[in-house]
Order: structure tokens, then sequence, then C-alpha cells
């Protein structure tokens, strides 16, 4: 009866294998561009000097006040298709953030992210670069 | 199935001990998928233990991924990322006359001064709109853990909507939960050290946790058992093992007790514990020490059944119940003045597990008004009692059970009532009503009280064999069929008249005089046909609530009035 739950992804780890079909995922990006009629949104963000795309369906969550160029943070489930390029991301909540510190969410999710590798021992070794950057001493 | 004293029982902390670690005390902020995963204690349902840690309180932060509305409560689903909950958020009686204050406001605007009044409603409505989300919002929950039906939910103290435009409060939220995982939730929990003697404190929390396993291992071995009486030496063997593995763990702490001396003692230990939690008594104190167990006493089950039979017969107790205390002093009077509370409702909450005609019908821990509505109304009355006590959230609990009658047919039923006063933890029990077997109309007879009206004189067979005559005017049977109708809407005919199966009563006389002998006698053939069906009719209405409460037996039908 619940959903479940979505992850935080990035969006340039979405179009390769570490995101199943059918996931449920966090994610952010800037709002690019908007179609109404086809409820159709494009987020983009950047990573190391390249653009990553990725299209969002909107059917969900509309009507909703798309400010071009604002950051928008949403959660929903991929779809991926094969042969077009990249996945759609069915949005079930979509929230302009327009305004947040994009480094310090990073940083955050890789905080997370390597704690919860910590946390699974003997697991997955580790495809992140896991250095806890607030760490103390205990 | 033996009892596995070994590893199970030694990686839960002693119950006893459990005040000792903060955690405990704290809402602790864990990650939804931890929250659903930790186990609960084998020591006391209701606390869950996440690695070393007891704890039964939490405080999450998520998107609200799912939403269901009711007239007093809201359920949202949070989702943090990890993991998602369900949070049962009660709401607030003061925000439910909200809606005129709101929109009579000043307009004008230009009163300078601080009006105390309009600050008061603004902050009202303020706090209202803070707990009313919508899928997407931020949503801050405190409260406690409670399993239901097989899932984990919150039951929120506290809720609301967290503002967060640029993401800060989420990513705080982020950045903080590891520190507070690798400071607090895993490490163990290290019992304080005594300042006049680390082996001291060690010592005596050493024998708590013996105390518990012991007591833990003769409670199952009595209940896999079914054992009724036993002596100390009967049930010794028990504790030889859990003596040998600690003296094979650590040098023992006080030198010079022997073997059998350490087993005497956890023993009396033991049995003490056991009798003040009410599991097991002894009937006549003599030098021979024999124990009964307090499930298996078919006297005082008996005694309690016997009761509880007649005092709900009586009008005080017939709608609300019998108050626990009461059958306490009651039970004591016939069976024996040494028992104790904790015995009474430990055999009370055997026997509504087994099939008797009894059943729990609320536990609450408030003091409640006495002045209860006499129509009892499930949703109604679940919101009634949460509006007025003190708590909001799940202190009261209604248990609906699916009960079987021990002789005289063996139909099920559910059954409940409600309680009206109590002032600390308590739980009352009633009687169910018995079925109907059979129903004649045989007269009529005019009343006085409160105005001229006619009554039906009704033979009603009940399924314990025995029959009585009641009296009922038309307008209580115009009433019970206005209320079957409303809960049986299809066997009503409302969906499709063809369907209807439920018995047509004689119309109600709106435009002439209806309370003279002729309209009553023209009548009588009608509602004894009706009577006759609606016992007839499946017994899902013929054995309802509503139903069986028309033909059971009134004050007024035993004495009826001059």
């Amino acid at each position: 009866m619940l959903p479940p739950p979505a992850v935080f992804h990035f969006l340039w780890e979405i179009s390769t294998d570490l995101v199943k079909d059918g996931a449920s995922v966090r994610t952010y990006g800037r709002l690019i561009s908007y179609e109404p009629e086809e409820s159709k949104a494009i987020l983009s963000g950047q990573q190391s000097s390249a653009q990553y795309n990725m299209s969002v369906q909107t059917t969900l969550v509309e009507p909703f006040q798309p400010t071009l160029g604002a950051q928008y943070f949403v959660l929903g489930e991929i779809e991926k298709t094969d042969g077009l390029s990249g996945a759609i991301l069915h949005a079930r909540t979509l929230s302009n953030v327009d305004g947040v510190d994009l480094t310090l969410l990073q940083k955050a999710i890789m905080e997370q992210r390597c704690f919860f590798k910590e946390r699974l021992p003997e697991m997955n070794v580790q495809a992140f670069n896991c250095k806890p950057s607030y760490m103390k001493n205990l | 199935m033996a009892v596995n004293l070994g590893d199970a029982d030694a990686d839960e902390l002693p119950s006893m001990l459990w005040g000792l670690d903060p955690v405990y005390s704290a809402y602790s902020k864990l990650y939804i998928t931890d929250i659903l995963q930790m186990k609960e204690s084998r020591q006391v349902p209701g606390v869950y233990f996440y690695k070393t840690h007891p704890l039964f309180q939490v405080d999450v932060l998520g998107t609200v991924v799912y939403k269901r509305e009711r007239d007093d409560f809201y359920c949202y689903g949070v989702d943090d990322s990890t993991g998602v909950i369900n949070c049962l958020c009660w709401k607030d009686e003061k925000w439910s006359d909200q809606g005129e204050s709101s929109k009579c406001r000043d307009p004008s605007g230009s009163s300078r001064g601080f009006n105390i009044e309009d600050e008061l409603k603004r902050l009202k409505e303020a706090e209202r709109k803070s707990t009313m989300l919508e899928i997407g919002d931020l949503l801050r929950v405190r409260g406690t853990v409670k399993t239901s039906r097989d899932a984990r939910e919150i039951r929120a103290n506290c809720f609301y909507k967290v503002n967060d435009p640029v993401m800060a409060v989420q990513i705080l939220h982020m950045l903080e939960m590891p520190q507070l995982y690798r400071k607090c939730y895993d490490q163990p929990f290290q019992m304080p050290k005594d300042d006049l003697g680390g082996t001291e404190a060690g010592g005596s929390s050493h024998f708590h946790r013996l105390l518990s396993r012991s007591v833990l291992a003769l409670k199952e071995f009595l209940l896999e058992k079914e054992v009724a009486r036993f002596r100390p030496y009967d049930v010794e063997f028990l504790l030889h093992p859990l003596i040998q593995s600690c003296s094979a763990e650590q040098e023992s702490d006080q030198p010079g007790t022997s073997f059998a001396t350490q087993i005497r003692k956890l023993l009396k230990e033991t049995l003490s514990v056991l009798q003040d939690e009410g599991q097991i008594f002894r009937k006549i104190r003599t030098a021979d020490e024999v124990y009964n167990v307090t499930e298996q006493d078919k006297d005082l089950h008996t005694a309690i059944k016997d009761v509880l039979r007649e005092d709900t017969k009586r009008e005080k107790y017939a709608e609300k119940g019998c108050h626990v205390l009461h059958i306490l002093s009651s039970v004591r009077q016939r069976y024996s003045q040494n028992l104790s509370r904790e015995r009474l409702l430990n055999c009370n909450r055997a026997l509504v597990k087994k099939p008797s005609p009894i059943a729990q019908i609320s536990q609450c821990v408030c003091a409640l008004p006495a002045e209860w509505t006499s129509r009892p109304h499930k949703g109604r009355a679940r919101s009634f009692m949460t509006r007025r006590s003190g708590f909001q959230n799940d202190t009261v609990e209604r248990v609906s059970i699916r009960i079987q009658l021990d002789r005289g047919g063996s139909r099920t039923r559910s059954a409940f009532c409600l309680i009206s006063s109590c002032a600390s933890e308590a739980e009352v029990f009633t009687m169910q009503f018995r079925t109907v077997l059979d129903v004649k109309v045989v007269d009529v007879e005019k009343r006085r009280n409160p105005s001229k009206h006619y009554v039906y004189l009704i033979n009603v067979t009940y399924s314990d064999s025995t029959s009585h005559i009641i009296y009922r005017r038309y307008s209580k049977f115009f009433d019970l069929q206005m209320q079957i109708l409303d809960k049986f809407p299809i066997e009503g005919g409302q969906k499709d008249p063809k369907k209807r199966i439920i018995p047509f009563l004689p119309g109600k006389i709106l435009f002439r005089r209806s309370h003279v002998r002729d309209v009553a006698m023209k009548r009588l053939r009608f509602i004894d046909d009706y009577c006759r069906a609606l016992v007839r009719l499946p017994p899902q209405i013929s054995q309802s609530e509503e139903v069986l409460r028309f033909f059971e037996t009134k004050p007024d039908d035993i004495t009826p009035p001059v």
C-alpha cells in the first residue's frame, strides 16, 4: 500500500545501470524546458563539465508553476525505455528549491551513502569515494 | 520447544536496567529502515531494540508520499529515502471549531494596538495549518513505535509541516544522522560504573540479567506444559543451566556461595517476581509451598464468569460493563480474599483469549468523564475518548473480539461495549448478548409514562434456553429498523430493491392519532411478522449488535412499571 522508499541519486547516475527500471528515486536538477500539453519537463545537471539531461513526466504533479532556470527537487519512479535516449522519471512530487546550496547537498548525499556502505559489512566494495568529511574524533 | 537460554536472552538488556540508557528516554532519530527492522523485545512487548539500545520513541523527518484523512486523524506515509512508514497523527479537537472564526477577522486592519483575541485566533489557525499536509510536503513526526497487524507504524505525539524552501533542513538532517549513529546508537550500551566499586554494580546487574532470564524460562515452561500446580523443587531444574553457564563465564563474585545456595536464591526471587505479576499464587499458606498457576485456575474462571453474568443484567452495568475493581471486590467475596488485582487481570486476559462469552472492552490510561453517552457508536466513541483524554494518541484502544458461546449454540458474533470513568489503568469486561431463537408477539398493553402509548408484549426465547416477555413500543421498532437499514444498505434493497431481504415494518402514522388501541391492535400482526422474519435473517443481521440489544431484557422488562 505504501510506495517503496525513494533513494537519492544524481542525474548522471540515472542513465547508468546503477538505477534499475522501476526504481523509486529522489533527484534534483535545473528546469530547462516544460511542455504543458505533453506534461513533459526536462531537468538538467552538470558534473565534471558535462551536461546531463533527464525528462520528467509531470502528470501527477500538475498544475505547478514552472520557473525556467530554477532548481527543482523531484521524487518518482524511473522508466527506462530501450532505444530512446535516457530514462523518464514519472514524478510523484515536484518542488521548487531554488536557492539550494548544490555543493552542500551533494556532500550530504555522499556522506549518507558512505555511512550506509560502512554499515553493510563485507558486502559492496565501495563504488563511491568514501571520505566522510564531517567525521570527528570519537 | 526447548527454551533456548543461551544467546537470545543474553543479547537483550534486562528490563530493570532500561531506564539507565538515555536512548530509552529520548525520541531517537533513526532511519526509517532501522525503525522497520528493529526487533521487538522479548521481555516487554512495545519496546524495541536497535542493537543494544532499548527504545520506543522515535523522531523522523521525511517527505509525505501517502495521505489518508479521517474525521479525527491523518495517516501520512513518510519517506526519508531509506524506508517508508505510516504515521498516525490525531487531530486536535480545538481545531475543529476553527471554521467560522477564521472568517470573522477584522477586515479593516486599521486597528492599531495588539488585539489578543485576534492574535490567538491567528495562532490557532497557524497551528492547524501546520498539520495539514499534502503529498510532497516535508513532515516531522515525534511519536511511539507501534506494531499493528504486522506493520510498523508511528503514533505521533507531535507532528508538523516543515517549511524547507531551499532544502536546508533536509541537508542538515542528512549530515547529522551518520554522526548521531556513530556517537550514540551504534555504540554499545555501557553500564554506568558505581563509584564505590565497579564489581558491585556489575554484580547486581548480572543478577538482574539472570533473574529476567529465569523468569522468562519459568513462564514459558508453565505455559508449554500447562502446569496447574507445582512445588519449587519441581521447577528448580530449569535454573540449573543458567547458573552453570554463568559460573563458567566469570569467577563467582561472592566467594563461598555454593551452587545450591545460588539456585535457591535465584528460585526464591523468580517465584516472588511471578507472584507479584499475578502469574502464580499460593492458595493456602502452609509450610508446604504449593504454587498454583493463575491461567489454569478453573475456580477463579467460574467465579469471574458468574459475577459478570449476574452483574451485567443490572442496569448499572448492562451497557457500560464492569470495572475491574468492581469485579475484584465481588470475586474476592465469593472466591478468596487473597486475590490480587494482577491475578485477576491475568485471568481475565486468559479468558478473553479462549472462546468464552467474555470480551474485553477497552483499555485506557486516562480519566474519562462520567457522563458518557448511552448510545455507543464506534467512530464517535473513539474520537470522543481521544478528545476528552489528556493524551491525543493511542492510549485508548478498543478491542472488538469475535467470540463463541460456550453453551447453547455455536454461533460467532462480534460484540463490544464502552466504558465510562476509570481512574487509572483499567480494563473493563462484560458479558455479551445471547442470541434469539424464537420470537412471538402475544399482546398489546397500554402505558401512561411518559405519555400515553401502547407496548407490544413479545415472548423471546434466548439461546441459553430461557425465555422472557419484553415490552416494546412501535417507535423503538421504527428506530431499530432505521438502524438496520443504515447499517445494511444492500440487504435493505438500497442498491437493488429485488435484493432486499430485510422485512418491512408497518408504516409510521403521521397525520392522525396514533396512540389508540385500534391502531396498536391492527399493527400487532405485522409487528409479529416483522419480528419473526428478522430473527430468521442471516446472522450478520439477526445477530448484529442492534438487533440483539433490542431483544435483550431491559430492567423495565424484568419489573414492568404499573
